[in-house]
């Protein structure tokens, strides 16, 4: 069967108008419209569709399945179409085309990707049969940890034989191949309160011991192994004559691997106040686990580096701090992620893409499908 | 010891005894007029019940104008024939902790014994007290000099306005007495600490947790080696203290935090250790150990410590045996509270805090006062400006 050609100024006016639908995370009747026009594409395609209901104020999560293959371990292509901006935010960043270069909230994380994802699936629904099954699942809350569809990924993950994440690729075109695991929590101290001026030595003052904590939590960053820790938020107190009660700290933890998250996640947990009087209490855990560069990792980019240079691709890999649902399959089946479109500015008004990496990289997801096996 | 009053002193006495209600009533109207710091016009406005009743009384008004802050109001007693033009000055402040909207939320009234209300023990009731005694010396006469009923407006927030006008008046008075509530068990203030209040600001650098961690400055580290840093000025025996009394900072949890700031409370005893103690807040607020990291200091406010002099014994001396024939006992203690008491004791100015009637619970909504402590209160005050005379007070 011939190759089949991806026709760019098609692609960026399919594009365009996902892009336009506008669908932040925290707004699932917005999510929902956005799922709508995904499910619309794959139905008119010939796909089999599921639509898996929101919960917990988020959208619906859409998972699209090729006819054939049913039961048997085929390739997940995992995405998600809720984007961090708000509504409204098309205005400040409306669609426009700068030559090469196509802006618009969620372009690059992740429309971009989903689309072409979409793009390359359709065409084996035409009678071009791969292989292996296609299982293409979409949900709604990744940009916010994916609390309802982490179960969902896994499931998938479990039934998958290779998952494939469309999250925009890595500065110059690389893919992911490893990302550190996230652990988040949250502490909360309690001290005593009292007057700061007419009783100072009735209070314990939960600041000062949150300082200490955070001092220890900041020990644990190690350039060595690649461990970070990050207390990103903090408050405490009520008024400054006062000593504090309550100090509360946000904490984010990247581990390059599973060894270090079992090792250092339970020392977090277990933090023990430095006064008697003062009780320190975390919450929390590992929120995505480390996503390590196995030999099947390798060997599936090693195959997909191959198809990369049939199209004039020099394909590279990366690891990366930031988490993706990439995270929750690659610990038990081979995972590539990055394998959406070239861009950059994800999260800022200043989100795009190059447009001239919309036809090769459909290429690509077309050839991996087309050859995993 | 009643039969130790002079007929003079006994016409105050007896007068203030009939005006419980009346005490009551302008007290209602007082609390019941919003009145927080920040409030000008509620401010204003609660400066305006005590401005009536001082008119209808008969005494000479002066305003000292603010454009930011409420107004301080002087009521003046004159004494046209006392060789000692020095005023004494009864002094109070009519500002509250309280947000707007308080006193239509929780009004003034009366439950067993008590009075509640926002600002209704600090101190709306020792300004009623003070405006009362006021007017008895100018119905009766008695008084041994000019006396001056002086209502500042910005106190809870370290009077930023009214600290020059105190300063002003103290420097130039006989002696203070301020009408802070003196606490259950009639104990008033035999000195208070100082107090600075200040704020650091640390700046930081964001960048995301996960994808560009390495390009991050957390200004939350640097704040977090800073703070043990500040507590450590503690010194117990010297009665200095550091409160990092709140703290913010950060953007998301997924960011390493770009600021962060904490307020600082000081409190120190002696007035010659404000200085090395405010210096060595400073030195860790803008030094920062972590590259890259910067960070600011700037004081908010201050009040100076009520240090124990032999001119205040001698007025507490004097007070207390005016309460016992008023027909209550009291006792001095410190505290570690400030008040505008310190600003008067720093010029020089004999000064004794806390002679307001009795309460607690100051600024939180339990606040309460004893509502039968405003008449002898007011009585005990009244019979110390009397007896206030030449050769009373050791010479400054």
């Amino acid at each position: 069967m011939s190759t089949p050609y991806f026709d760019t100024p098609s692609m960026l006016e399919g594009l365009r108008r996902w892009v336009e639908i506008e669908s932040p995370t925290h707004v699932p009747e917005a999510v929902n419209r956005m799922m709508d026009a995904a499910a619309v594409a794959y139905r008119e395609a010939g796909a089999r569709l599921e639509r898996v209901p929101g919960r917990d104020g988020r959208g619906d999560h859409l998972i699209a399945r090729s006819p054939w293959g049913d039961g048997e371990a085929g390739i997940l292509v995992l995405s998600h179409l809720d984007t961090v901006h708000p509504i409204g935010f098309i205005e400040r960043l409306p669609f426009r085309v700068e030559g090469d270069i196509a802006f618009g909230p969620g372009i690059c994380d992740m429309k971009g990707g989903v689309y072409i994802a979409y793009e390359a699936f359709r065409r084996f629904l035409d009678g071009r049969k791969p292989p292996l099954s296609i299982t293409h699942l979409i949900v709604s809350d990744e940009e916010t940890g994916s609390a309802t569809s982490r179960e969902l990924i896994e499931q998938e993950g479990r039934r998958a034989k290779y998952v494939l994440v469309t999250e925009a690729c890595r500065d110059g075109g690389k893919v992911v191949t490893a990302r550190k695991g996230v652990g988040q929590f949250e502490m909360q101290i309690r001290g005593i309160a009292s007057h700061s001026g007419s009783r100072p030595q009735d209070g314990r003052s939960a600041v000062r011991e949150l300082a200490h904590q955070i001092l220890e939590l900041e020990s644990m960053n190690d350039t060595r192994t690649g461990v970070s820790v990050t207390v990103g938020v903090v408050r405490g107190g009520t008024r400054p004559n006062v000593i504090p009660e309550q100090a509360h700290a946000e904490i984010d933890m990247r581990l390059p691997t599973l060894a270090l998250a079992e090792e250092l996640i339970p020392k977090v947990l277990a933090a023990k106040s430095h006064r008697d009087g003062v009780k320190v209490s975390v919450t929390g855990g590992l929120n995505r686990p480390p996503y390590e560069k196995t030999p099947k990792i390798a060997a599936l980019f090693a195959h997909a580096r191959k198809l990369a240079a049939e199209i004039g691709i020099d394909l590279q890999d990366v690891s990366t701090g930031g988490g993706s649902d990439g995270n929750f399959t690659a610990p038990f089946v081979p995972t590539l992620d990055g394998l959406g479109v070239e861009g950059q500015g994800a999260h800022t008004d200043q989100e795009q893409i190059l447009i001239s990496s919309l036809a090769p990289r459909a290429m690509l997801l077309f050839r991996l499908i087309e050859t995993l096996s | 010891m009643l039969n130790g009053l002079n007929e003079n002193e006994r016409q105050v006495k007896d007068w203030l005894a009939t005006q419980h209600e009346a005490m009551l009533e302008l007290l209602c109207e007082l609390v019941n007029t919003d009145s927080g710091s920040y409030d000008k016009p509620g401010v204003d406005a609660s400066g305006e019940v005590l401005k009536r009743y001082f008119t209808t009384e008969g005494l000479t008004l002066e305003t000292v104008p603010q454009s930011l802050y409420g107004e301080q109001i002087r009521a003046m007693l004159d004494h046209p024939t006392s060789n000692d033009r020095r005023p004494i000055i009864l002094m109070g402040h009519r500002d509250t902790v309280f947000p707007k909207g308080e006193p239509q939320r929780r009004p003034f009234r009366i439950e067993n014994g008590r009075g509640y209300g926002p600002g209704v023990c600090d101190m709306k009731a020792g300004l009623v007290m003070n405006a009362f005694v006021l007017a008895a010396l100018k119905r009766f006469g008695g008084h041994p000099g000019p006396v001056l009923a002086l209502i500042t407006s910005d106190e809870e927030i370290a009077s930023p306005s009214s600290r020059p006008v105190i300063e002003s008046e103290a420097r130039a008075a006989r002696a203070v007495f301020n009408a802070e509530p003196s606490r259950v068990g009639r104990k008033i203030t035999s000195g208070r600490k100082g107090g600075v209040f200040s704020r650091c600001e640390v700046i930081g650098k964001a960048a995301h947790s996960g994808a560009n961690f390495k390009d991050g400055i957390s200004a939350i580290e640097e704040l977090a080696r800073k703070i043990p840093k500040f507590h450590k000025i503690t010194d117990l025996a010297r009665g200095t203290t550091v409160n990092v009394g709140l703290i913010g900072g950060g953007q998301t949890v997924n960011t390493v935090a770009p600021s962060a700031w904490c307020e600082i409370d000081l409190r120190y005893v002696k007035r010659k250790d404000r200085d090395d103690a405010v210096a060595a807040i400073r030195e860790i607020a803008e030094n920062c150990t972590l590259p890259g990291a910067t960070s600011s200091f700037s004081i908010k406010g201050e009040f100076l410590p009520l240090e124990q002099t032999p001119e205040a014994k001698a007025l507490f001396d004097l007070y207390r045996a005016a309460a016992s024939d008023s027909g209550f006992s009291v006792s001095a203690e410190f505290t570690g509270g400030c008040a505008d008491s310190g600003f008067t004791a720093a010029q020089g100015c004999p000064t004794l805090c806390s002679v307001g009637p009795v309460g607690g619970k100051a600024h939180t909504p339990d606040e309460f006062l004893e509502i039968d402590t405003m008449v002898p209160c007011a009585q005990a005050l009244a019979l110390s400006v009397m007896r206030l005379k030449e050769g009373v007070l050791p010479p400054g």
